[in-house]
């Protein structure tokens, strides 16, 4: 047993060692997908319109010397308000496979959310369940989609020699693009067409508008959803500026019932496997690669997915999926990912069954009482 | 093991949030192991079905002799279940006009006078007591331009006959006027209500 200290960032050298442990740990790992140093480096900053309801503290563990872990602890005001719980998170954690430095880091930050008046520990959330959230607990043989959480295998038995339990399992679905939609999938869409539901693309000239729209369908369909916490106006901006680069507009789709916005459906092209190649760097060089990687993507994530509560069951997204399908074999994508779902969200999963997506990988976010 | 099955034939495309019947209704979709139903009522078509685990499923298909000596369901009844289906589940205004019609019904038999028992569903019995008013009820109101089945002994307790009304989305206020006027018509010569 070597000695393990757990020490909180402060300077900008540790602030690299905690964004550059990850290269270590997966410098084997042929499924690991590095994300871009600078954003990461965004996200961190003062620039995240996160940290305006949220105090966040970032930690690194050390054993005998050498970076072996980390973590951020999170109090997310917004969550304690919209769910009048006292629940606070840790987040971005990665760690070798020793219990002592995982139970380390996490006694740190049990530490920091305790002070704060917390009453529970949960995660891992980067930073919230808008973000990537949970451990991936099955399925390690693939690389993991855009935005998606990726980790060790071993990251559950961390969590369980620690004491923590299962809060909520997510699903993430998988649907091999075949010639042609189930049946069933256009006879639904023609009843919403006969209602007069309509799909059109967003438009990118106006794309800050059509943030605007998501986020009122989002906030609205998404309401009595577990874990979930309204997006403020920063937030979609922030996210709008993250996703307007790889945006399609053919993938990215508006239902509107007599021109009022009812649905929203965006299938996002998986820039991890451009990423893969980049290894964390934007320089000229990383920069070509991402050209060319870029027209090899071959699958699809569908992030946002999102239909008001009194235009459910109603056909609109069989219409969303009709029309997406057509800017799917317009792109010869090959698979498209549904992620992720809850566990107990059983109309959307049959909304994803009625497709033809099959359940590939699940992701379990733990959390114990303080 | 214990396992519990839902005979659902009047609950189905009708009772729950999202029409999927009577265990959806009382919010016991993952306590109820097997649901029976048929394709007569919500369904549009003939024939009927049952669902619930493969294994279960598989051990009905070679014990079940009143399967075993039925002939499959034709194309066409199932293209019909099929888009039945389609409408139950994205056409939920249907379901609540059904529901206004069966609520408008069941007040109206009450304001007569009639008596229709603790039912719950769009199909509602009307009680007459002896086989023959039923039959009887059932003669007159066809004069009168309704149609409506009967149920006698032995589908029913000796004395408790009954005119079994079904209703649909699609009825107007006005077909459903022309039906209380004639019940209280016919009611009023056989005596059943004053």
């Amino acid at each position: 047993m070597g000695s393990i200290k757990v020490i909180e960032v402060k300077t900008d050298k540790r602030l690299d060692a905690f964004i550059k442990f990850p290269f270590s740990l997966y410098s084997e790992n042929p499924f690991y997908v590095p994300p871009l140093t600078k954003e990461l480096k965004e996200q961190f900053s003062d620039k995240n319109p996160f940290f305006n309801h949220a105090k966040v503290k970032y930690f690194i563990a050390e054993k005998d010397g050498k970076c072996a872990g980390r973590i951020i602890s999170i109090v997310n005001q917004r969550h304690v308000r919209f769910h009048n719980e006292k629940a606070g998170f840790f987040g971005f954690f990665e760690c070798v496979n020793d219990a002592g430095v995982s139970s380390a880091l996490l006694d740190k930050t049990a530490e920091e959310l305790k002070r704060e008046g917390m009453e529970i520990i949960r995660g891992p959330m980067n930073f919230s369940t808008n973000e990537e959230c949970g451990f991936l607990i099955k399925n390690f043989e693939e690389h993991p989609m855009l935005m998606t959480p990726y980790n060790m295998p071993y990251y559950s038995d961390l969590m369980e020699s620690y004491g923590m339990g299962k809060a909520k399992d997510l699903y993430a679905y998988i649907y091999d693009v075949k010639d042609i939609l189930p049946e069933k999938v256009l006879r639904v869409a023609a009843i919403a067409e006969k209602r007069g539901i309509t799909v059109r693309p967003v438009d990118k000239k106006r794309f800050s508008d059509e943030m605007k729209t998501f986020k009122e369908i989002y906030n609205s369909s998404w309401e009595n959803n577990w874990g979930f916490i309204p997006f403020t106006d920063d937030e979609i901006d922030c996210l709008g500026n993250r996703l307007r680069q790889i945006v399609v507009p053919e993938l990215t789709l508006i239902a509107e019932d007599n021109g009022n916005p009812v649905g929203f459906l965006g299938l996002l092209p998986d820039f991890n496997r451009v990423l893969k190649h980049m290894n964390g760097k934007l320089n000229p060089i990383t920069i070509i690669k991402a050209l060319y990687y870029s027209k090899k993507i071959r699958d699809l994530r569908l992030l946002l997915l999102g239909i008001k509560k009194d235009c459910r069951n109603k056909g609109v997204d069989a219409i969303l999926f009709r029309e997406g399908f057509k800017g799917i074999k317009k792109g010869s994508y090959k698979r498209v990912e549904f992620s992720w779902i809850l566990e107990d969200n059983i109309p959307v999963q049959r909304i994803v069954e009625m497709v033809g997506g099959k359940l590939y990988k699940q992701y379990r976010i733990y959390e114990k009482k303080l | 093991m214990r396992h519990c099955k839902a005979s659902d034939a009047h609950g189905i495309g009708v009772l729950g949030k999202t029409g999927r019947g009577t265990a959806e209704h009382f919010g016991l979709e993952r306590e109820v192991d097997l649901i029976m139903g048929t394709y007569s009522k919500s369904l549009a078509a003939i024939g009927g079905f049952i669902v619930g685990d493969e294994n279960i499923v598989h051990y009905i298909k070679h014990f079940a002799r009143p399967l075993i000596f039925s002939a499959s369901p034709p194309p066409a009844s199932i293209a019909a279940v099929s888009a039945a289906v389609d409408i139950i589940e994205n056409e939920p205004e249907r379901r609540e006009r059904l529901w206004k019609n069966t609520n408008k019904m069941l007040k109206g038999f009450k304001a007569l006078g009639f008596e229709t028992g603790p039912s719950e569903t769009p199909i509602i019995p009307i009680l007459v007591g002896e086989s023959e008013i039923a039959f009887k009820f059932a003669m007159m109101l066809q004069e009168e331009g309704v149609f409506a089945n009967v149920a006698v002994s032995p589908a029913v307790p000796n004395g408790k006959a009954l005119i079994r009304t079904s209703y649909m989305a699609t009825h107007t206020d006005k077909h459903l006027d022309i039906v209380l006027s004639a019940f209280e018509k016919v009611g009023r010569a056989l005596g059943l209500i004053k």
